[in-house]
């Protein structure tokens, strides 16, 4: 009787998608570390980020200019004598912020318009598909310049939409290809002939189905997408001027005597989105094993 | 074949046009133009600057003047005048595309000559030691923004130890055509180039390694071993050969993508190649010479894919591409 038991009450509670990545990040020591490592600078930055005042920090006092790390100043000052410290804190807080905007909105456009296609199929496949894969084959980078350049004194709720325009397509055609599957398996049909509207079923029915997909596909935009903000203000056209970012911060070490002599205003910004963006990626390995029954390594 | 080829030619028309018209209305609605610079001069009056731009057709509405440059294109294969250069736009960047191709090229032979072998490495050790040194690898790799890597390259190796320039694509007294000349751009270029490789092989070792260890469970593998073939053979004969084949066809692949990155590594390395070029024009409001790249880079992107497709029916018989 025992074991007939427990098999009824294993099969009758699934373990949920948010345990099986926990006990997988958990059993992966090197994921566990990152996330440990990723929520503690995204918290302390939060945090830190508030208690700054912000205007005090961003006005230059060319007094103190490219000083080197000291007692009042720990990782120096940059070319403008703001506090590193701030600077960093700041820049880290807006980058990890408009990396989490821009994936989540970008995310959710793609899922939108690759759950239409696919859902649909057909003809309303034939044309979303054709648009995304002219969209796919644009220089996105060299248009995103252009974008920026066409609004004077934009802001960043601005910029954060330019790079959602054009952070969709990946998710679309994974979605899609999905939804594809999903359409012609019996409980759609099933929920079709009981008369359920479309886009109850796809919302309510499939949608439920593609979580762990668009939960892989989530952690790894995400490293993307703030590498891509860090690489677009590096070049001068991503957050507007005045803004702190990692990428500005970055950005002085084109200067060869920055790169050289004045590491303190560099270095820490290159080491900090690094770190970041690995952090993220070993936690996002893990749920993509978790993802998928086959690759786990939990028990 | 030659029909698909033909028929993926010509949907790329279509696309190429609603990217262009795009673009142009983008660029059309930037504030300021190439004329802009010369307000600031004093010895040119504002009266002045408007008849020159008259003249140029730039205080014509957006649809003619993109009509004017796309008849160009099209009938002439003109892609217009830039302003900024006096000079065609097509000339322009004639000059400075072979120095990006060139820099492509390389960095492509760099990426595979690193990621084969480190792939059939990890794929037949797997779960090894060595395959664990590489895995790490290829999460450093993956998680390195480019920027990043570029200026710490830079600083080790150019600046510090001062093993390669700093900046340029070949040394100014370097005459055309000798061996040294030629010497002194791959002196130039090895150090972008292989900054740009060591990032790009994480796909292809991720993806060879997979094979393998999917081949090596395969069931024409474990005939082949139970029949008596030795390991080694098995793995030069029967794997590799098998799993190699899905590389060659990446290729298209890559090199857009080093195009795309082109940008950073040019900027960084001060190399003057087509993503530094994009980046003046904007600044200088060159927009015949941006509008110019972003047409040539969609135009590579579809061709680099299509390029992939082709080669891969090409090395494995059992894909038709339709």
């Amino acid at each position: 009787m025992g074991p007939i038991k427990e098999e009824a009450a294993f099969s009758a509670e699934a373990p949920s998608l948010a345990r099986i990545i926990w006990k997988e990040i958990y059993t992966d020591k090197v994921a566990l570390i990152a996330l440990i490592v990723f929520s503690t600078i995204m918290v302390s930055t939060m945090v830190l980020g508030f208690t700054i005042d912000e205007d005090f920090a961003r006005r230059s006092y060319l007094v103190f200019r490219d000083q080197g790390p000291s007692e009042q100043f720990f990782l120096g000052t940059d070319d403008g004598g703001r506090d590193m410290v701030a600077m960093i804190i700041l820049g880290a807080r807006n980058s990890i912020l408009i990396g989490f905007a821009v994936t989540i909105l970008g995310s959710i456009l793609g899922i939108a318009i690759g759950l239409v296609s696919g859902f649909y199929g057909g003809q309303v496949d034939n044309i979303i598909m054709r648009i995304t894969d002219t969209w796919l084959m644009l220089p996105t980078l060299m248009i995103i310049i252009l974008f920026v350049s066409l609004i004077p004194n934009y802001q960043v709720w601005q910029f954060v939409g330019i790079l959602v325009i054009f952070a969709w397509m990946g998710t679309t055609r994974i979605i899609r290809a999905m939804a594809l599957q999903q359409r012609n398996l019996d409980y759609v049909s099933a929920s079709k002939t009981l008369g359920t509207r479309n886009i109850v079923i796809m919302v309510r029915e499939v949608l439920p189905n593609l979580i762990p997909v668009i939960t892989v596909n989530l952690t790894l935009g995400l490293a993307g997408n703030m590498g891509v903000e860090t690489g677009l203000t590096f070049l001068g056209f991503g957050l507007p001027f005045g803004t702190p970012s990692l990428g500005r911060l970055i950005a002085m070490a084109a200067r060869p005597a920055a790169l050289q002599f004045r590491m303190w205003q560099w270095l820490p910004a290159a080491l900090l989105i690094f770190t970041l963006m690995l952090s993220v990626y070993c936690v996002g390995q893990a749920v993509q094993r978790a993802a998928d029954v086959r690759q786990r390594r939990a028990q | 074949m030659h029909k698909t080829i033909i028929r993926r030619l010509l949907i790329m028309i279509p696309q190429l046009f609603a990217i262009s018209v795009l673009m142009f209305a983008i660029a059309y609605n930037i504030p300021g133009d190439a004329l802009t610079g010369l307000t600031e001069n004093p010895a040119i009056t504002y009266e002045r600057i408007q008849e020159m731009r008259y003249e140029l057709g730039l205080l014509d509405p957006w649809p003619m003047q993109y009509g004017r440059w796309i008849s160009g294109i099209v009938l002439r294969g003109d892609f217009g005048f830039s302003i900024t250069h006096s000079r065609p736009a097509i000339e322009v960047i004639g000059e400075r595309a072979s120095n990006t191709f060139q820099l492509a090229l390389l960095t492509t032979v760099l990426t595979y000559a690193i990621a084969l072998p480190l792939g059939i490495i990890a794929g037949r050790y797997n779960d090894k030691f060595i395959d664990r040194v590489i895995g790490v690898y290829t999460y450093l790799a993956m998680a390195m923004p480019t920027i990043v890597f570029a200026l710490i390259n830079l600083l080790i190796f150019g600046f510090r130890l001062q093993w390669f320039p700093i900046r340029g694509s070949v040394y100014i007294n370097a005459v055309p055509g000798t061996f040294d000349f030629f010497l002194s751009r791959m002196h130039h270029m090895i150090l972008p180039a292989i900054t740009a490789a060591l990032l790009a092989t994480i796909g292809i070792i991720q993806y060879l390694r997979g094979e393998i260890i999917r081949y090596k469970s395969s069931d024409f593998v474990t005939t082949a071993r139970s029949k008596g073939v030795p390991e080694r053979k098995l793995y030069t004969r029967h794997i590799f050969r098998n799993a190699l084949i899905p590389m060659a066809s990446n290729i298209g692949f890559i090199i857009v993508g080093l195009l795309a990155g082109a940008i950073f590594i040019e900027t960084i390395f001060s190399f003057p190649g087509m993503g530094r070029l994009f980046l003046d024009s904007i600044t200088l409001r060159d927009f015949t010479t941006a509008n110019a790249l972003i047409m040539l880079f969609a135009a590579l992107t579809a061709i680099g894919a299509l390029l992939s497709d082709i080669i891969l029916t090409i090395v494995d018989p059992r894909i038709r591409i339709k």
